[in-house]
């Protein structure tokens, strides 16, 4: 117990102060099995508490439907009915053990995940199962959410970060492709049951999933797996190739509503995925121009030039095809003068060699992060999760950890001179 | 409240979202120091062991008594925020 833990510290001293640059920091071991159906599955049995997060990855996502909205929707109703139980007798049973289900429908995959006290699994892993395999999407239900989504979205057209984050995808991407396709109120409308139970069939109860175990695993976590879920259909999915249309235009102005007084400004580039070799010293640099709140472009643009609250810089998380984003709000009148700023940040880091005292800063503030996504079993298994999921190995994390530690100026101005070209971003403000 | 018992399965819902929510709080080493601060400020840091337990020996009587204990007119204020016109 915590007391007498706490009763062993060394009180008179204080903790020596180490910088999170000089960390060794370890991931968590997941171990790994195969259900009776080949399903996979990946746990890390870690922390003090006696419970569990449990996350079933489908390969349902957005780039697995034929029509715009059919994977995100199907995802939203699948704890919206059963043929036994309503929505409201799903939402009882999960809240009655003090358990937490989500859904959440991203790119490649979509995903049901499960917050509960461990000694309740076995009143809850049936109705997961349930949800997997017998859902009905009540049209009623559907109803509801396409009125629902259509009064959200016309409260968000009005935004102008709205748009511009939606354009913006369109530009690098195309509006066919799964990372830049949006949604219309129209397409809410066509939305039908039928097509939602032909997506289900396919990509939830015939499809394939993985499933990402934490928390304090009961012993018999394997056994209650199998049998709630080893007998379920998991078979191979494969993700058709999606081209790329990007847009030829760099430029764009749009205005969204005339009266506004706030500009959204969006630049991007198109930039690999975490396969590239480039990646990891990328992010070195990335966080230097606009990856945290000592950043360049916020030192520059909200602290010097007060232009905007805040901007941030980042690499878009995407597993196929990716791209390197710059974004802000900024007051209408200082949109261009923001735009020509972020120009000079480029300009600076492609021509000047950062100095030590800023790249260990830079250097402590990401080994830091690193640090802060270790912390508890959940954080690790999110790890685990991006590794597996993006199809890479644990030997990743160490060579991350081994490039913000060693990454030289020369290094990060290379990067800079590579990838932070003007003539190669797109730059958009929406008004 | 103040008339009747509520029912078991009610009162045990709310336990176990209690259980559940003190649980997943104490999950992140950072939870878990603010935790112990918040405990020893009340008095000890090891209440934090035993914060659970109280919520378990809740009844439904308890839950009555206390409803007509504290649901009396004379121990509420009541603000009306109206508008101009």
């Amino acid at each position: 117990m915590i007391k007498e833990k706490v009763s062993k510290l060394e009180r008179k001293k204080a903790p020596a102060i180490v910088d999170a640059v000089d960390f060794h920091l370890q991931l968590k071991q997941a171990e790994k099995f195969v259900l009776r159906n080949g399903a996979e599955v990946y746990a890390v049995n870690a922390g003090a508490e006696e419970v569990l997060s449990l996350e079933w990855v489908f390969f349902a996502g957005n780039w697995q439907e034929d029509k715009n909205l059919v994977a995100a929707t199907t995802n939203f109703l699948l704890r919206n009915g059963t043929s036994k139980k309503n929505a409201f007798q799903i939402n009882e049973h999960f809240e009655y053990y003090g358990s937490y289900l989500n859904r959440a429908c991203h790119n490649e995959t979509s995903t049901i995940t499960l917050h509960c006290l461990s000694k309740h699994i076995n009143e809850l892993l049936p109705v997961v199962r349930e949800l997997i395999t017998d859902s009905v999407m009540p049209q009623q239900e559907l109803e509801i959410y396409q009125q629902n989504m259509k009064q959200r979205l016309k409260v968000n057209l009005k935004k102008s970060d709205f748009i511009a984050n939606r354009l913006i995808d369109v530009y690098l991407y195309g509006d066919k492709h799964p990372y830049g396709k949006f949604s219309t109120a129209e397409e809410f409308d066509a939305l039908n049951r039928e097509e939602l139970l032909k997506f289900y069939d396919q990509y939830y109860k015939n499809g394939k999933w993985i499933l990402f175990v934490a928390g304090k695993l009961p012993a018999n976590l394997e056994a209650s797996l199998n049998e709630w879920f080893g007998d379920l259909p998991c078979k191979p999915v494969t993700l058709a190739e999606q081209p790329v249309r990007p847009a030829i235009e760099k430029k764009f102005r749009v205005v969204n509503d005339p009266a506004g007084v706030q500009g959204s400004i969006r630049m991007a580039r198109p930039f690999p995925n975490r396969h590239h070799p480039d990646f990891l010293k990328v992010q070195v640099l990335n966080a230097l121009l606009g990856g945290f709140f000592g950043s360049r472009l916020m030192s520059n643009i909200r602290e010097d030039k007060g232009y905007t609250y805040g901007i941030h810089s980042y690499l878009q998380n995407h597993t196929h095809d990716s791209s390197w984003m710059i974004t802000t709000e900024a007051g209408n009148d200082v949109a261009e003068a923001t735009i020509r700023e972020i120009h000079n940040e480029m300009k600076d880091l492609r021509e000047e060699l950062v100095d030590d005292e800023e790249l260990l800063l830079v250097r402590n503030y990401l080994m830091g992060g690193i640090l802060g996504d270790l912390d508890g079993p959940f954080h690790i298994i999110a790890r685990w999760k991006n590794i597996i999921l993006n199809n890479l190995t644990e030997q990743h994390f160490y060579d991350s950890i081994n490039t913000i530690k060693t990454i030289s100026p020369k290094e990060i101005q290379e990067m800079a001179v590579k990838y932070l070209q003007p003539g190669d971003f797109y730059e958009l403000v929406v008004v | 409240m103040k008339q009747e018992l509520v029912s078991e399965t009610e009162l045990q819902k709310v336990k176990n979202k209690t259980e559940s929510m003190i649980a997943f709080e104490d999950m992140s080493v950072m939870s878990r120091a603010n935790s112990l601060a918040y405990y020893e400020l009340l008095g000890d840091a090891a209440w934090m062991n035993f914060e659970l337990d109280k919520y378990g020996t809740v009844t439904t009587e308890d839950i009555l008594k206390e409803s007509r204990a504290i649901f009396r007119p004379e121990n509420s204020n009541t603000i009306y925020y109206l508008s101009n016109n």
